[in-house]
């Protein structure tokens, strides 16, 4: 059985190359709360698709760009 | 702190209070009643439980605010773990009965065990619920939250 993949995340970098944006800013773009963005930047959260458009979307950027998988992929 | 932490600690202190409860009364009894028998003793405790029923007003009592999706599946875990700790305590309990009865060669169940078990189960719930609610909020917010 393949390990899940860790997801890790820039939205920290993003926020503070965005007008230190701050994490109140960034929920409230997003429709979530700022728990959910502390969650999030720590690792601690892996987010829907559809969330994880929103915060890209909010930054200008693709998904790709916010979101990276470390560790083996499905199927490898 | 979130609309779900304050219901949960809200929750715990219904829950706190129902435990001592049931202890007062059940103190009550055995002091100023002491020739009640243990079983109806059980059962006049028993109404201190109806303290947890304060718990479906939640609703009422805190001001709806939109949660998000983690809310939602904070609040699916915690459900899902208290009921599957709640399933542990029901075979547990009437496993433990079961063994009783067969060791004390008896056939029926008192009916001051049923309320107990019912009522002391629907407790477990609210407890673990809320404790598993606190715990995932709390996780996130040890691990780095800006002031």
């Amino acid at each position: 059985m393949a390990n899940k993949p860790h997801i890790t995340n820039s939205i920290r970098r993003l926020r503070f190359e965005h007008g230190e944006m701050t994490q109140e800013d960034l929920a409230s773009l997003t429709g979530v709360t700022r728990q959910t963005i502390i969650a999030l930047e720590a690792g601690k959260y892996t987010p829907s698709l559809a969330l994880a458009f929103r915060i890209a979307n909010t930054f200008g950027v693709g998904v790709e760009d916010v979101f990276h998988e470390e560790g083996p992929h499905v199927g490898e | 702190m979130t609309r779900n932490e304050k219901i949960a600690w809200f929750n715990l202190a219904v829950a706190a209070v129902a435990v001592v409860f049931y202890i007062a009364l059940f103190a009550f009894a055995t002091i100023w009643i002491p020739k009640m028998p243990l079983g109806p003793r059980i059962s006049f405790s028993f109404a201190a439980f109806a303290v947890v029923g304060i718990c479906g007003l939640t609703d009422v009592i805190f001001r709806k605010e939109p949660g998000d999706e983690r809310d939602a599946l904070i609040e699916r875990r915690a459900t899902f773990g208290a009921h599957m700790l709640f399933w542990l305590y029901f075979v547990g309990f009437a496993m433990s009965v079961w063994g009783v009865h067969m060791y004390r060669g008896l056939e029926t169940v008192s009916i001051h065990v049923l309320p107990l078990f019912v009522g002391s189960g629907f407790v477990l719930v609210v407890t673990i619920r809320s404790v598993i609610v606190l715990v995932l909020y709390r996780k996130a917010i040890d691990a780095g939250a800006e002031v």
